[in-house]
């Protein structure tokens, strides 16, 4: 699971806002979505979205509002922000480079003569 | 638990009971899957605790910066009342502040010596006896007296009894020098006031033996000034009344004793207990330190029992007195409190009058403002943001007034300790510093708070459904006028008791310098002599020094009449003296009359044109060998011989070994205990039947005193090079420095009653012409409907003077009740002195007069068809 917390707190946050780019999700949702996107590869405490979703906030890169779920029952949705979006976009593109980069260096051969 | 979590733990078990599992394994998974569910509940809550702290606190702080700039631009909008306002809130805050600092300095701030709650003064306590004494509660003590409250009185840990001494230190560049210090038994300053010397060490307990070494201690002041801070002046001795002394240590810097002790030389006692140590002989003054700062109440009652086991003891000597110990602080600033509290009582109702001033205008603007509020109230702010803003507003203008206030206590603190009268205890601790700063910073808070709660809160309670349907004009609404009359008449009432408190002491000064003194001080020259014992060791000696002086003052061009005496008048006691009659029964032992006793040389007379109302004065025949002679007051002459004194006889003390002494003269009366004292007995030997070797001298001039003094200079110098000539000033000087206390309490106080004038007519004036203005519309219709100008002028004045007459009425009852506070202040005019309350509430309604007569003619000119126009 967590063998390395910044590590996995970066990714987690970068789900969390790239789940919110299509619609607003209640914590739940957004767990599903990252179950079903990672095929359940990620493994991590569910519990674990909640301080990070709290977090987001407190940076103002999200926002909430209690609401309705597809059940009727009440939910407190997620939002991106302006400045969420923005960050998604940055954090995104290093995140690319930066897996980019590690992947690239794990693939060079033993080098030959 | 957060109703999210619980949401999210529901849908998952939800889930997975769909997939299958039954209901309490679905909630065991959800959990299990979910992690430690209380520990997140509790993240989550904090950091949504701390998130709505810090939008609360970030809205607060938006709304303070909101509130401040606002109010900035309504100040700025009318830059004509935030000066006036501002003026006057520095004004009364400058003069409050500065006040403040000088009681502060002299009255709240610990003295700067170590645990100085635990210092005291030890006192005889004479008020059961009849006695002449300047102050009963606070007589010297004999050695035995001093020795046995040592003693045994526990809770007073350390004790040390002093003389003052005044030695003139000679052999050094520049000529004689008078000093001024005290000589002490061991323990003063290194038991009492915890110094130690900074350069060598204290006294040993040999030099305060009888005829032990004599050694001196020297202020760091002296030190420097007259040895230029030379520590080799541990190795060398000083010559002090002709005497060497070593000098033993330096003290340090930072040490100011207190003004009893002196300022440049200390020395031991050396007090001889085997003789000269009787319960009779009164010559010392004690200063002792509390075992703690609690103790006082058991020294006292431990006081108490002491006095009782004397009186018993020694019926005769200790009849009738006890001690009194009282905390050095009280002792110190006691004659000074009195006036400084009031001083600060009227300043403070100076300050109070401009915060009413202050509210009137803010009042007067409010209304010109409620159609503006009355929207802001409509667009849905709140009353408590109403509230807020124009308190914003009110504590901006006092911060304003507040920041010059306190440039102007800097330069107020400065010009009062310059004005103090000489002999002030303390001054030297006054300086505006930290402490001050704060007090200012806390009354300009109070001060904003007071002048601008009432106007908020009158303004918050617009109701703007009204002021909009009357066009903004309901501004005038009965309320608030009501309001503003009664803060005028306030204020003029607050005004009448300063001025009255002002004018009582005025004629209570006038009446102190009118007072007869009986004896003329113009064009007299007055010093102080002290011959040193050892070239002038006797009688005979030290009168010869005194005619060759007086005989050679008596060549100086310009000078009428020269006489010497032991002490001046107004200065008071020295000694306590006591006399019997001839022939008349002699009383108990220990109630013989008191008397106030002099010795005089036969010019003394003459140069104070003090005169004689029977018999004649001393002359040059009344010498050593010559039969006792002695010339009594109107006082003594009418109390005990019925007015015909002369050829009778008296004795002075010792009554068992009467000497006659025949009375030649009757001098009148004098004051001799100071202007505000009564006449008490006092009689006058002839200089050469008895000589002393501490004298003054006074000489009568007819040219520039400046120019004589000089002539003194030199003479005395040519007589005898080493003697110092100390106090040498025009005896009018010792006049006015007897009157000084008064006189500045009494121009402070003006001073004060005269700002706290303006500061009503001003608001007077100003409530007067914005009422004026307010019915404008009014005075247009009257005018049109044909009024004359002379009627609507009587019509504003009969108002305005209306509410000066409430003030005037309200302040007099007030001042009735307050100058009970300053009677003691007070000489040759009661507290409710008729003819002051008269003037003071008819300058007040000349005021008022002066104040409305603008805005009543303002009032006769308005042109009815602009008025009506306007509307």
């Amino acid at each position: 699971m967590s063998q390395n917390p910044n590590l996995v707190r970066g990714t987690l946050d970068l789900l969390i806002l790239k789940s919110l780019t299509w619609e607003p999700r209640h914590g739940y949702g957004i767990s599903e979505w990252i179950e079903t996107v990672t095929d359940g590869s990620l493994l991590m405490e569910e519990g674990t979205l909640y301080p990070a979703l709290h977090r987001l906030q407190a940076k103002g890169l999200v926002e909430s509002e209690w609401g309705l779920s597809e059940n009727n029952r009440r939910a407190k949705y997620y939002r991106l922000t302006v400045q969420g979006e923005r960050h998604l976009k940055v954090e995104a593109d290093s995140w690319a480079r930066f897996t980019d980069a590690v992947a690239r260096a794990l693939a060079m051969q033993a080098p030959t003569d | 638990m957060e109703d999210e979590l619980r949401f999210h733990l529901e849908e998952r078990a939800a889930r997975l009971e769909a997939e299958g599992m039954s209901p309490t394994e679905a909630r065991a998974e959800a959990e299990r899957r979910f992690g430690d569910v209380d520990r997140i509940a509790d993240d989550v809550e904090e950091m949504m605790r701390k998130r709505e702290r810090a939008m609360r606190q970030s809205d607060r702080i938006d709304d303070v910066r909101r509130d401040i700039g606002f109010a900035g631009r309504q100040i700025l909008k009318d830059p004509g009342f935030a000066t006036v306002a501002a003026l006057t809130i520095a004004l009364a805050i400058g003069s409050t502040t500065a006040i403040f600092s000088v009681v502060d300095g002299i009255m709240l701030r610990p003295l700067p010596y170590e645990e100085p709650e635990e210092l005291v003064m030890i006192w005889a306590d004479w008020t059961r006896r009849d006695v002449v004494l300047p102050d009963k509660r606070r007589e010297w003590l004999s050695w035995p007296a001093f020795a046995d409250f040592r003693d045994e009185v526990g809770a007073v840990e350390h004790m040390s009894a002093f003389q003052g001494w005044q030695p003139t230190l000679t052999g050094i560049d520049g000529g004689a020098e008078q000093l001024s210090g005290a000589s002490f038994s061991l323990g003063m300053f290194s038991e009492v006031f915890r110094v130690a010397p900074a350069l060598g060490r204290g006294f040993l307990a040999e030099e305060d033996r009888p005829d032990g070494p004599r050694a001196v201690l020297i202020s760091d002041g002296f030190w420097r000034r007259a040895f230029g801070a030379d520590a080799s002046i541990l190795d060398q001795t000083i010559r002090l009344n002709d005497v060497p002394f070593q000098v033993v240590g330096v003290m340090p810097p930072d040490f100011s004793p207190p003004a009893f002790l002196g300022t440049d030389v200390w020395t031991t006692l050396q007090f001889d207990r085997t003789n000269g140590g009787s319960r009779g002989s009164i010559f010392l003054r004690s200063v002792g330190r509390l075992t703690d700062g609690d103790a006082l109440d058991l020294a006292r009652s431990q006081a108490t029992q002491l006095a009782l086991r004397l009186e018993a003891e020694y019926p005769q000597e200790a009849r009738d007195t006890g001690f009194n110990v009282y905390p050095l602080q009280f002792d110190m600033v006691n004659q000074a409190s009195a006036g400084l509290w009031m001083l600060l009582g009227a300043v403070g109702l100076v300050l109070l009058i401009a915060c009413v001033n202050v509210a009137n205008l803010l009042l007067a603007r409010g209304a010109g403002r409620s159609g503006e509020l009355a929207v802001r109230v409509a667009l849905g702010a709140g009353r408590r943001r109403v509230l807020s803003q124009l308190m914003t507003e009110s504590l901006i203008l006092a911060a304003a007034g507040g920041a010059l206030g306190i440039g102007l206590a800097f330069l107020g603190t400065d010009v009062l300790v310059r004005m103090a009268p000489s002999g002030t205890p303390l001054l030297e601790q006054v300086a505006v510093d930290a402490r001050i700063l704060g007090f200012a910073a806390l009354v300009t808070m109070l001060t904003g708070s007071l002048f601008g709660i009432l106007p908020a809160v009158r303004a918050a309670r617009t109701d703007p459904a009204g002021v909009l349907r009357e066009g903004g004009r309901s501004g005038a609404s009965t309320a608030s006028a009501r309001l503003r009359n009664g803060l005028v008449v306030g204020q003029v009432a607050l005004a009448l008791i300063l001025l009255v408190g002002a004018g009582l002491l005025l004629r209570s000064f006038q009446n102190l310098r009118t007072v007869d003194l009986g004896f003329d001080a113009t064009d007299v020259v007055s010093m102080q002599i002290q011959l040193p014992q050892t070239r002038y060791p006797d009688g005979t000696s030290r009168q010869a020094f005194f005619a060759e002086l007086e005989q050679s003052l008596g060549t100086v061009p310009g000078v009428a009449a020269v006489g010497s005496i032991t002490n001046l008048p107004l200065a008071g006691f020295d000694g306590d003296t006591r006399f019997n009659v001839e022939g008349q029964p002699l009383p108990e032992p220990g109630t013989e009359p008191s008397v106030w006793l002099r010795r005089v040389t036969p010019g003394y007379f003459d140069a104070l044109d003090l005169e004689l109302v029977a018999g004649r004065a001393f002359d040059t025949s009344d010498d050593f060998e010559a039969p006792r002679v002695v010339i009594v007051n109107e006082t003594l002459a009418r109390d005990y011989f019925g007015g015909n004194a002369v050829g009778q006889r008296l004795n002075v003390n010792n009554p068992a070994e009467p000497v006659w002494r025949e009375i030649v003269g009757v001098a009148r009366d004098i004051k001799n205990f100071g202007i505000r004292a009564e006449s008490r007995n006092a009689l006058y030997l002839p200089y050469a039947q008895s000589r002393t070797s501490f004298m003054f001298t006074a000489v009568e001039t007819s040219i520039d005193p400046e120019v004589t003094m000089s002539a003194i200079r030199t003479e005395v110098a040519e007589l005898d090079p080493d003697i110092a000539l100390a106090q040498l000033q025009p005896m009018e000087d010792l006049v006015a420095t007897s009157l000084a206390v008064d006189r500045f309490t009494t121009s402070l106080l003006s001073g004060f009653a005269i700002v706290a004038l303006l500061l009503a007519v001003v608001g007077l004036y100003g409530v007067v012409s914005y009422s004026v203005s307010m019915r404008m519309r009014e005075m247009g219709v009257r005018i049109a409907l044909g009024a004359p100008g002379g009627e609507i002028r009587t019509l504003v004045l009969r108002w305005a003077l209306g509410l000066a007459a409430g003030g005037i009425v309200l302040g007099a009852l007030g001042a009735a009740a307050a100058t009970r506070l300053i009677e003691g202040l007070l000489f040759g005019v009661t507290g409710t002195d008729v003819v002051t309350f008269a003037t003071v509430a008819g300058v007040m309604a000349a005021a008022a007069v002066v104040a409305s007569l603008i805005p009543a003619v303002h009032a006769t000119r308005v042109d009815p068809i602009e008025v009506l126009n306007a509307e």
